[in-house]
């Protein structure tokens, strides 16, 4: 086992490699009431099998393992305290249990949630009904729209920009011997990680992950480690901008910036911190475009948003806001972002929001939960936990004009008008 | 998991006098610390115009930082203080919640470390208390500015269909006169600046203070933090305004709403008994957990997991406003079936007919989220403010001991204390209902 500490901010990490393949994080929290425990399985949208994408089918496989021959899996943890939740991205599935006891027991039902594949046909088709009151609860849903919306203008058909819960179709085309497949495929150990946070000791977890592991992966042959996803990159050129009317009472804008094209450096948590910080330089709520944007009213209110999403296969800044002119906002946004800074400027705006970002790396290793998500999101890219400490120190303006140039280009941006449905409010 | 973690904290109250309380929670896990300043005002027409505006004034800029962005830099440069302004309801009060979290002095350099409790503190009462002045008033553009915010945001609460449809079912309940939130477009537009301004003196000078602080705080620390709250109010407040009864809920009616929506959204809405000791808040909350409060949940099981009508079910609990809902996306056809179900799920549940492990999975995981509350201040937060509004002194480890103390009958008790009031549904246009 491995273990680091680092004292800037009062914590220590541990990572084990385990016998059956797969490694287990682990981050003690000696003070922490709870425990947070997340299963990573390699295995999301955008993953393929025998040429076709996994869309709608790691969600719906995700769906299905909670139910087994002997209950509910909810209900099994839900007995013991255990708080279990799932969800499916696209690079991977994660299976997130937060409980207050009964660790050993809650590793083991994890394992056998994950690992344990029932494929009913009945169960089949009541899961499609459930799948497709999903998807259309999201139907309805305006940021879930433009958020597709404008990775189709940026990416086109590809399968990052299409629905994860997959389609009607896609839905009438599972079934069991596919589920199957799919899951003998990449729900192996070897292509799984477990990060724990809270009271635990780290040789303990590790034990008992390996143990869960004997008794439900035993009778499967063992695999290796799913190959990486290939880079994901935007077409050229991007769409133009595309418009749907939706029942909303503000037309909405969704901007996506994709990040990647031949030559470019590999995606790491230095390249997510220096994009974080050349957002919140641009137009953070410190900055001066967002305050001329907010005083003339062009943006309202609590609505605008601008995030980074990567992941070392794919990568984006996505940029939205409800406002009455979407096309006057989107040209603010790439002249915010074309603005030719001076150098005191720029070395002054860079130092106020290297301060604000430490602080919210430091707020987010607070709580367990907050750290599984901290050494999730770091194993995504690459790295660990305490990589987003050690980058943000050894930032450079330069890195940060580097992510300007690669992800936000005002060329390559694909954007989304969600506009009022004319009647509907 | 290794013995000796705290399972349960608290805040420890203090009157300071004159209408301010401090409670606070030394939590040495925390990395940051927090200060919560908390005001309430009675839940009525127009006065919840008001307060939305005064709370997003408040954001806008203060006496000594007189825009959003010099407000904004200030946070920044504050190792990224989080600070935000939300206003919000319990039962039958609203309350103006200012929200301040640095980073605990142990995690900036060294040299920074001195003062910067006192700078937090100073900018918490610049927030609240201090907004920016331009004559007797707001600045005019700043107000009008806010008012047209406002209600674009309340007309955007139809971008959440659910949340659309939860608060049209509780408008519905309460009547014309008694209003929640948010505020009504025509309350807004209405609101005049010095009408608002002597709102917000008044309510800075009169309502019950709840300034809560948590953290790696020391004695000498929450010494410190007591002396400067005490200078935020020189003298004593007038006597509290009776707060509203809570309405008459309105038994068996159906709204129904045609919209531009793909999935129907359907809400449930039923009087609950409003708790009278900490034993009937235990028994409430358990009834919840079981019915639709957590998953699994009994309408989880039976809608979802059963009959397939739904994806999202949902119960949640309003007690001291006594109200309870459930809250369902589900095609527009199904509606029968689904209330139906929903009813009959209760009905079992106050005959006493509560599946043997369903009592058992929403007793366990209740008591998990009660364990878990060292770690939500929001949580604690909530629990402090209700002790404080109900007059009743509810504690988590109180609380815990209370629910693993109940049996199935106690849970039968409660449930036959909740009526349907009244079904809303948002539908597509497919068809009649």
């Amino acid at each position: 086992m491995r273990g680091r500490e680092c004292k800037e901010i009062d914590e220590a990490f541990y990572a084990a490699p385990c016998a059956q393949g797969g490694e287990v994080w682990t981050m003690p929290k000696r003070h922490a009431s709870q425990v947070v425990i997340q299963l990573r399985v390699g295995l999301g949208g955008l993953h393929r099998l025998d040429g076709a994408d996994a869309m709608g089918i790691a969600h719906f496989i995700e769906h299905r393992l909670f139910e087994k021959p002997g209950g509910d899996m909810a209900e099994r943890f839900a007995n013991l305290g255990g708080d279990i939740n799932a969800g499916t991205g696209l690079a991977s599935t994660d299976y997130t249990l937060s409980c207050s006891s009964h660790l050993a027991e809650h590793i083991d039902m994890l394992c056998e949630l994950v690992f344990a594949g029932h494929w009913h046909r009945a169960a089949i088709e009541r899961e499609r009904d459930i799948i497709a009151s999903e998807i259309k609860l999201y139907q309805d849903d305006p940021d879930w729209v433009g958020y597709h919306a404008c990775l189709r203008s940026a990416y086109g058909e590809q399968a990052i920009a299409r629905e994860i819960a997959g389609d009607m179709a896609l839905l009438d085309a599972v079934d069991a011997d596919l589920l199957e497949r799919w899951h003998t495929a990449y729900y192996q150990p070897a292509n799984t990680s477990l990060f724990v946070a809270g009271n635990v000791d780290p040789h303990c977890v590790v034990a008992m992950y390996e143990e869960a592991l004997r008794r439900h992966v035993k009778a499967r042959a063992v695999g290796a480690a799913s190959a990486p996803l290939p880079n994901i990159l935007p077409t050229d050129p991007v769409a133009p901008a595309v418009s749907a009317q939706v029942p909303v009472h503000q037309p909405q804008v969704f901007m996506a910036f994709p990040d990647g094209g031949v030559g470019y450096p590999p995606r790491t948590i230095a390249r997510e911190l220096a994009l974080e910080i050349g957002l919140d330089m641009a137009m953070g709520p410190a900055s001066s475009a967002f305050a001329s944007w907010y005083e003339s009213g062009l943006i309202l209110g609590d609505s605008f948003s601008a995030e980074v999403l990567m992941e070392q296969a794919y990568g984006f800044c996505m940029i939205s806001a409800e406002t009455a002119c979407p096309e006057r906002f989107a040209e603010a946004v790439c002249q915010a972002l074309s603005a030719e800074w001076d150098g005191l400027e720029w070395g002054e705006e860079f130092a106020r929001a290297q301060r604000k970002i430490y602080g919210q790396i430091v707020r987010s290793f607070e709580s367990p939960d907050g750290c599984v998500e901290m050494m999730s999101a770091a194993r995504q890219l690459g790295g660990q936990p305490f990589d987003y400490v050690d980058s943000l120190r050894q930032m450079s303006m330069v890195d940060v004009a580097a992510g300007f140039a690669h992800c936000l280009n005002p060329q390559r941006a694909g954007i989304a008008h969600l506009m009022p449905l004319q009647g509907s409010v | 998991m290794p013995p000796g973690n705290q399972r349960y904290t608290r805040y420890v109250d203090l009157y300071l006098g004159r209408g301010l309380y401090l409670h606070w929670q030394h939590a040495p896990n925390y990395k940051t610390l927090r200060f919560d300043f908390v005001i309430g005002h009675p839940l009525r027409r127009p006065d919840n115009a008001y307060m939305a505006l005064v709370g997003r004034l408040c954001e806008r800029g203060t006496r000594l930082m007189p825009d959003m962005q010099s407000l904004n830099r200030a946070a920044d440069n504050l190792y990224g203080a989080y600070y935000a302004v939300d206003i919000g309801s319990m039962a039958d009060r609203q309350f103006l919640h200012v929200v301040f979290e640095l980073l605990d002095p142990r995690f900036v350099a060294e040299d920074e470390r001195h003062g910067l409790l006192l700078r937090a503190l100073a900018m918490v009462h610049q927030i609240a208390m201090e907004p920016l002045a331009e004559g007797n008033g707001y600045k005019k553009a700043y107000l009008e500015q806010e008012k047209r915010a406002l209600a674009a945001q309340i007309k955007s609460l139809y971008n959440d269909k659910m949340a659309y449809a939860q608060w049209r079912c509780a408008r519905e309940m309460e009547g014309e006169e008694r209003a929640g939130m948010p505020a009504r477009i025509e309350d807004v537009a209405a609101v005049e600046g010095s009408a608002l301004w002597d709102f917000h003196r008044q309510l800075m000078g009169n309502g019950e203070i709840h300034f809560y602080a948590s953290g790696c705080i020391d004695p000498s620390q929450i010494t410190t933090i007591a002396e400067q709250v005490k200078t935020w109010r020189q003298s004593r407040p007038e006597p509290a305004q009776g707060s509203p009864r809570p309405a008459p809920v309105a038994a068996g009616r159906r709204v129904f709403e045609c919209g531009d929506v793909v999935q129907s959204r359907l809400v449930c809405g039923y009087g609950v008994a409003v708790p009278r000791s900490v034993d009937d808040y235990a028994r409430l909350l358990l009834f919840n957990a079981i019915w639709g409060g957590e998953s699994p949940s009994l309408l989880f099981r039976r809608l979802r997991e059963e009959c397939g009508l739904c994806y999202y079910i949902d119960s949640h609990l309003d007690a001291f406003a006594g109200r309870a809902y459930v809250l369902a996306g589900i095609d527009r056809q199904d509606y029968g079936r689904t209330v139906a179900e929903i009813e009959t799920a209760l009905a079992d549940m106050a005959c006493g007919q509560i599946e043997g492990e369903g009592f058992e999975q929403g007793r366990a995981l209740l008591l998990h989220r009660i364990a878990a509350l060292s770690e939500d201040r929001d949580a604690l937060i909530r629990m402090s403010l209700r002790t404080h509004l109900a007059r009743l002194r509810i504690e988590g480890d109180h609380l815990l001991h209370l629910v693993e103390a109940l049996s199935p009958r106690d849970v039968a008790l409660a449930a036959s204390q909740v009526a349907f009031s009244m079904a809303y549904m948002l539908h597509d246009r497919g068809g009649s209902i």
